[in-house]
């Protein structure tokens, strides 16, 4: 391990303003009151590029975001073996130049990913401007917020 | 020759949402089309009534990207009612922080979107696999870019330390000091950058062009100048409405300029690369030299070119200032507040970006015009798109529509900007 390596970090991605895609915010402002100084949020004010130049520097990242699935909004998906999340096809939604897969994809490439990664997203239906966080999904965050405490605290 | 149509139906490696459509008949090409349906963003409808104080923060709100040029539009255009005159330290930090946006928003479009259609990738990921060096190299150079918005604006996105006068707060000369090493290291790269840049290869294409830029008689233009062309305009910003024109076409949410007596013409790196050669500084203009890139370089692919000086120049022009700062006594000038029209115009990364106002006494913002660089590009690259897919029509499908992809990304359009853009569609009757 290496001297400066922290434990874990907690990344939400989304837009607030998009609908269902403020979920990885919601969640990652929440657990913000537990967790503090281990929670970042990426939204349309944080370039991704900052966040995979720091997070090679934790032993575990957990990125939470919406995903447009088809099927099941409201449907948690969790991955931890990064090829698997690359292969399923499912897109993290993104406002940004390279989407958030690209970017994991990127610092797969580069050797920079975090010794573990762990990506949840939730599946999502409304992304419209303005829009409203459906209530499926909002269900979907009190159901993943313990899961979230019960990885970090494993 | 089979008649064809090459569609793209969502352009990648470009900001914001459109498609290209061009459609060959008979052999010919008969209908392009840069479809624009980002939805439209009304920002020029929700200024109204607002306080100038609020608008260069909410007109930073336009672009993740280029949130500066629109805070330095919108100051300039609202200083230019109130008669407030910036200089010294306080002008120099307004360069600087563009330094720092033109190096985020060129390395990206250079090495993130760009670099992978000259070199055959996909994408960078793909490029990422035999050129990791060069990726990580251009990530840390971006985030040198980011590390002096971050400095000067208060944070790399939508930075929110910018007022009309100057600044909320400027920095220590210590803090600045601390980028310096960072600079040395990013205009060396950017030197060993240009130089592979060069050794790119580049379609075979010019069109007889009409390049607009800032020109200012002492230094390479960012905030200040006057507008002038390649073909002779030379008009002070206060006049840009008298010389061109905004017009509304089917098929895209964003408008189409023009120069009214004339057509289509091209703003950005090339554009100030042609028209302003000569105030770049001694290293820049050394190193353009040494890989044979002069003006008028009239091949829209060499954009990159220009931008990988334009880096370089940025990177030296930082450095002079940061090593010449000293501390302002105040962060921003006093003016009292007028009634009038404003006018501003600086060189956004993409290009030149014009900003109008019109101000009631207690300053609420009566009106508001903003014509974004890419909606200024917008008709020139539907016209490189006909001639050049006209050319290169006998290339496989798949090659071509590439290729046009390419070519719009010569301008790297933003359409989250203009909409305020890509996919690519060939059809061969």
């Amino acid at each position: 391990m290496k001297g400066n390596e922290r434990k874990f970090l907690i990344v939400g991605v989304g837009n607030l303003y998009r609908g269902d895609d403020s979920v990885g915010i919601l969640i990652a402002r929440y657990l913000r009151r537990c967790f503090k100084e281990s929670v970042k949020i990426v939204d349309i004010d944080i370039s991704f590029d900052e966040l995979i130049d720091i997070w090679d520097d934790f032993e575990l990242v957990i990125l939470i975001d919406a995903v447009r699935s088809g099927r099941g909004v409201g449907k948690i998906y969790r991955f931890e073996d990064i090829s698997e999340l690359l292969k399923s096809g499912l897109k993290l939604i993104s406002s940004h130049h390279v989407g958030v897969v690209e970017y994991i994809e990127l610092a797969k490439m580069l050797g920079k990913l975090p010794k573990r990664l762990i990506v949840y997203g939730i599946s999502g239906e409304n992304f419209d401007v303005g829009g409203f966080i459906s209530p499926a999904v909002k269900d979907a965050c009190r159901r993943l917020i313990p899961k979230i405490f019960a990885e970090v605290k494993a | 020759m089979k008649d064809k149509l090459i569609k793209v139906d969502y352009l990648a490696r470009v900001e914001g949402e459109g498609a290209l459509y061009i459609k060959v008949k008979n052999g010919y090409v008969v209908d392009v089309k840069l479809r624009i349906f980002e939805p439209p963003r009304f920002f020029e409808a929700f200024l109204r009534g607002r306080s100038f104080m609020e608008v260069p923060d909410i007109t930073a709100r336009i672009c993740g990207i280029c949130p500066i040029a629109y805070q330095m539009s919108s100051v300039h255009a609202i200083e230019s009612i109130f008669g407030v005159k910036v200089s010294g330290p306080i002008r120099e930090l307004r360069r600087l922080i563009y330094c720092g946006e033109w190096i985020e928003s060129h390395a990206l479009h250079v090495f993130m979107l760009h670099a992978p259609d000259f070199l055959g990738y996909e994408d960078v990921i793909q490029m990422a696999k035999d050129y990791p060096d060069l990726v990580k190299k251009a990530l840390r150079l971006k985030k040198i870019g980011n590390e002096i918005v971050k400095l000067i604006g208060g944070r790399e996105v939508h930075p929110v330390n910018v007022r009309v006068g100057g600044f909320y707060k400027t920095p220590r000369k210590s803090e600045l000091k601390k980028l310096e090493d960072d600079l040395k290291w990013a205009r060396d790269f950017s030197i060993e950058a240009v130089r592979w840049i060069a050794s790119l290869e580049f379609p075979d294409f010019e069109q007889d062009y009409e390049f607009v830029a800032l020109s200012h008689p002492n230094e390479y233009p960012f905030n200040e100048g006057r507008i002038v062309s390649s073909k002779g305009l030379d008009v002070s910003v206060n006049e840009y409405d008298n010389h061109f024109v905004e017009e509304h076409v089917a098929h895209s949410n964003a408008l189409h300029s023009r120069i009214v007596q004339g057509g289509a013409y091209f703003v950005g790196p090339l554009a100030r690369f042609n028209l302003n050669f000569d105030k770049l500084s001694a290293l820049s203009k050394e190193v353009s030299l040494e890989i044979d890139f002069k003006p008028i370089c009239r091949n829209p692919f060499k954009s990159i070119i220009a931008r990988g000086i334009e880096i370089l120049y940025a990177c030296d022009e930082a450095l002079r200032i940061i090593s010449e700062y000293e501390e302002p006594d105040s962060p921003y000038v006093d003016f009292i507040v007028k009634s009038g029209i404003g006018y501003g115009c600086t060189e956004a990364p993409r290009g030149i970006l014009y900003h109008r106002y019109k101000l009631d006494e207690k300053g609420i913002v009566l009106d508001a015009k903003i014509v974004p660089p890419t909606s200024q590009n917008l008709k020139m690259m539907e016209s490189d798109l006909w001639k050049f897919a006209s050319v290169y029509l006998n290339l496989p499908d798949d090659e071509l529509t590439w290729k046009c992809e390419q070519a719009v990304r010569n301008y790297d359009p933003c359409i989250s900007c203009a909409t305020h853009f890509l996919k690519v569609h060939i059809e061969r009757e």
